[in-house]
């Protein structure tokens, strides 16, 4: 600490050496946050939110899971149960996977990914912060005054006629925040577009800006679709007319396209960028240009596409036509050509490379194995006749956590970890984070692998009790998620105590490329004091090897 | 030192007066103006698409709905005022000819005729307003909607549906007031816009170098023309029309 | 943003053509069609009016790469959700011995 040697200094005198300007100390003040437009601020705006509504989220599913210790499931009645993974499954997504990576650490990155001062439209990114607080404050206080019993996906008739508790407020509140990620994915198109450095093009962008684009455009094609089938179920609630309910004339397997429509592209936005966060991490640890950048890419756009085509897979059991469920089953498979050339890439980077296990790169290597195994058992899903056998199972959930949480949330923790000392200009504990790391990945494993057991063997999602057999797999299913919750509260405890105590890192504490290691941690308001000329293509790592390993 | 001074030469007056135009107006993170408004305008395109995704999902769920249900769906088309339809299509049609005139004005420095043809614009959108308000009136008085003043007994009467057949009318006739509705808000919006940028106008704020707004402005408009366009036959033009069926 | 000033009379005549297939559009409401053929006229005929908002009084005739892509890409997606989902409605019941499909 350079801090540490500074003698006592009579007052009122200036101190040598002055603090250097950063966009923490530029202004001082609950209003100089509040009303930023400094997209690093924004960022940590995000940061902090996002990580609220993770911990509230999943002290709910806390409940149900302890719930599930017993066959009986004593703990909470079958109707609060039905809440609690309602509270969880919106919460989770809307409000804490959709916007977690792209909007905190994509907001913060990507003008310096770039080499610009901000993003395009530095005024509608605040304001999507606040549609973000206002979607959050309106959705929580829905649940929690009252609650939601329709599970995360809303379907009707549960919502439009079943249902008697707050699903149109909370409904208004998931549509909020939608426009909020509407908002975000047009700054950063725009910005991609128009706001690179000099010298970078296209296929000089790491692959995380790739991957934001390419996130950025799901938001802007999917958010919509869904903000207005919710709305005609506003609608359909308020008025009584039958839209989508059969009873009173309309039909609820249009609700399921429309609704698919977005989640299912969704489900890329919550992996997408977590692909780009590991695309940065593997090359830096690994000491190794990323193999096949281009591949790289164009995967990123090719998951992006092939994945509006697939929604009919959420629908086989739902009465879609044999013929169209032969199709969205087909073209469910393609989707996992494009995923698999990305875990390629990564595997191939990592051959004979100089590996170094810090924590971003055991997180980075969890999000490969964990997406592999969640990515395969799409697969199983994608086909006809298996997904009729398991459909609705916690074969499902398992799936999809493994897609979500193993990938997504460990992207997530992988990037915070690596970009943390640029962010915040310090270092954590080395010894906390690894464990952490090595603690998340086996609570995960053991959480959600037995739900593959029970799901293939029949137990249905969503209910509050179970027949015995499947005991066993519970407990250790709970057992899992104890380890789990101890694995994500150690972050949070060494991250805050590096804010205080931890060593002042450098402008490049990982010996990393990239425009954003180039400038001083954390960064100066305006990002880089000359606007940076880029002259090679991004994890020119072999360039470096001898002069700056970590 | 100010523009008017009167020791400057005109070229000198000229790189001056763009001086203070883009300490004025350039916002930080960008190098020039053209980058300002070339970044305006891919924002606002951008903007449209999710628009079109937006309208386009009612326009999907629509057709479905007339697919499952065609003979409701024609009934209750042919009771909407495809009179009052038409005319709103073209006083719209009218007011986007005006904008583009806008836009091409500001691109000219033309100030007044700029000023003039957004006045105009906003005044052929109000027109639009007051015809589709009163054609919301006659909806009501004709018991068109459903949920409020609606009688279902009137379509199986007088339009020989089949009583289960009735609450698909009613769907179709949501789906008008939704689509006409939510079309409704953004010509209020845009309204409410051009009246802005109109007194900026007259203000003499834009120039040949800057008149983003006014072209940002043009664009959403005349989205907000081609959804009508569409709704148009997808409302009002689903049956066949007799010759009697004039509602003026 | 465009490069190219298109004139006056072009705006006008533009115009015009809007006007002439509006009349034409309620006009062929008058001729007795089965229903799927008014929509398919209908749709038709605005998608003409549509292509010439867009391309003159939008100006994406004279407009950068970008502003295609943007088109292209937000009309792509809508037909997606337009054949996927109307490709479920339209195929029911074509599998015979099928209940429910």
């Amino acid at each position: 600490m350079s801090g540490a040697t500074l003698q006592p200094v009579p007052r009122r005198t200036v101190r040598l050496p002055p603090v250097r300007e950063t966009y923490l100390n530029v202004a001082r003040g609950v209003t100089s946050w509040l009303l930023t437009k400094d997209h690093k601020r924004i960022g940590l705006l995000y940061l902090v939110s996002v990580t609220v509504m993770f911990f509230i989220g999943g002290f709910a599913i806390a409940i149900a899971r302890l719930n599930l210790l017993t066959p009986e499931g004593g703990l909470v009645q079958a109707d609060t149960y039905n809440r609690l993974f309602t509270l969880h499954g919106v919460i989770m997504v809307f409000f804490f996977l959709v916007p977690v990576v792209p909007a905190s650490l994509g907001n913060f990155m990507l003008p310096m990914m770039i080499g610009a001062k901000d993003l395009a439209f530095p005024r509608l990114n605040l304001l999507s912060w606040y549609l973000y607080m206002l979607g959050a404050a309106w959705t929580l206080y829905a649940m929690l005054a009252g609650g939601v019993d329709t599970g995360w996906t809303f379907y009707t008739p549960y919502s439009s006629e079943a249902s008697h508790y707050n699903v149109v407020a909370t409904m208004v509140g998931v549509v909020i925040a939608g426009f909020s990620s509407l908002l975000t994915g047009l700054n950063f198109i725009v910005t991609t577009h128009w706001l690179r450095a000099p010298g970078m093009h296209w296929f000089r962008l790491p692959i995380f800006v790739w991957t934001l684009y390419a996130t950025s455009l799901i938001f802007l094609l999917a958010v919509p679709v869904l903000a207005m089938a919710l709305i005609l179920v506003v609608i359909e609630r308020i008025w009584q007319i039958g839209i989508f309910d059969p009873s009173l004339g309309g039909d609820p397997v249009l609700f399921q396209h429309l609704f698919w429509f977005y989640s299912h592209p969704a489900v890329y936005i919550m992996i997408l960028p977590g692909m780009g966060v590991v695309s940065e991490v593997i090359p830096c640890f690994a000491r190794k240009q990323l193999y096949g950048y281009n591949f790289v890419a164009y995967s990123s756009f090719g998951i992006a596409c092939l994945g509006f085509l697939v929604w009919g897979h959420h629908m086989f059991v739902a009465g879609i036509s044999l013929y169209s469920a032969l199709i969205f089953s087909s073209l469910s498979f393609l989707v996992a050509i494009p995923s698999a050339v990305k875990v390629f890439n990564w595997t191939a980077t990592l051959y004979k490379s100089s590996i170094s296990f810090q924590a971003p790169m055991l997180f980075a290597l969890g999000f490969v194995a964990l997406f592999t195994v969640g990515g395969m058992t799409g697969l199983f899903l994608a086909s006809l006749g298996v997904d009729m056998h398991v459909h609705d199972t916690y074969f499902v959930i398992a799936h999809f956590h493994f897609i979500m949480v193993g990938g997504m949330v460990m992207a997530y923790m992988g990037g915070l970890h690596y970009w943390w000392p640029k962010i915040t200009g310090r270092m954590y504990s080395e010894w906390w984070s690894r464990l952490s790391a090595i603690i998340i990945f086996v609570g995960f494993f053991l959480t959600f692998l037995p739900q593959f057991v029970v799901g293939y063997n029949g137990m249905p999602r969503r209910y509050h009790k179970y027949v015995p057999e499947f005991e066993v797999w519970n407990i250790l299913s709970t057992a899992g998620a104890s380890i789990l919750s101890a694995g994500y509260v150690l972050p949070l405890c060494y991250l805050l105590l590096s804010l205080r105590y931890g060593k002042r890192a450098g402008a490049n504490p990982w010996g990393a490329t990239g425009l954003e290691w180039q400038t001083a941690s954390p960064p100066p308001k305006e990002n880089f004091a000359v606007t940076p000329v880029v002259v090679r293509p991004p994890y020119q790592y072999h360039l470096m090897k001898a002069q700056n390993e970590p | 030192m100010s523009p008017e001074n009167a020791l400057l030469t005109p070229a000198d007056r000229e790189m001056l007066e763009h001086t203070m135009l883009v300490r004025d107006r350039l916002e930080e993170q960008y190098h020039d103006l053209e980058q300002q408004s070339h970044a305006a305008a891919a924002g606002m395109w951008v903007f449209l698409a999710t628009e079109v995704m937006f309208f386009g999902t009612l326009f999907v769920s629509l057709g479905i709905y007339r697919f499952l249900y065609g003979e409701a769906c024609e009934a209750a088309s042919e009771k909407l005022n495809w009179a009052i339809g038409g005319i709103n299509t073209i006083v719209l049609l009218i007011s986007s000819f005006t904008m583009a005139l806008a836009v091409h004005y500001a691109r000219l420095e033309r100030r007044k005729a700029l000023t003039t043809c957004l006045l105009l614009t906003g005044l052929f959108g109000l027109c639009f307003m007051g015809l589709k308000a009163y054609e919301y009136y006659t909806d009501y008085v004709e018991n068109l909607i459903p949920g409020w003043r609606f009688v279902s007994q009137e379509w199986v009467d007088q339009e020989g549906l089949s009583p289960d057949q009735v609450p698909h009318v009613k769907l179709f006739l949501l789906f008008y007031w939704i689509m006409t509705a939510f079309h409704a808000l953004h010509v209020t919006i845009g309204l409410c816009a051009v009246a802005i940028i109109a007194v900026l106008a007259r203000q003499g704020r834009f120039t040949r170098s800057y008149y983003a707004p006014v072209d940002v402005l043009g664009l959403y408009w005349h989205f907000v023309d081609l959804v009508w366009i569409f709704l148009l036959p997808m409302l009002y033009l689903l049956g066949t029309h007799s010759a009697d069926s004039l509602h003026l | 943003m465009s490069e190219r000033i298109l004139s006056v009379p072009t705006y006008a005549s533009v115009l015009v053509a809007l006007l002439i297939l509006t009349v034409a559009t309620v006009g062929v409401s008058f001729i007795p069609l089965a229903g799927h053929w008014h929509i398919a006229a209908g749709l038709g005929i605005a998608v003409v009016k549509g292509g010439l908002v867009v391309l003159f009084f939008m100006h994406a005739l004279h407009s950068p790469k970008l502003t295609w892509a943007i088109i292209a890409v937000a009309l792509f997606w809508l037909s997606i959700l337009a054949a996927l989902t109307l490709c479920d409605y339209f195929t029911r019941g074509m599998v015979p011995g099928m209940p429910g499909h």
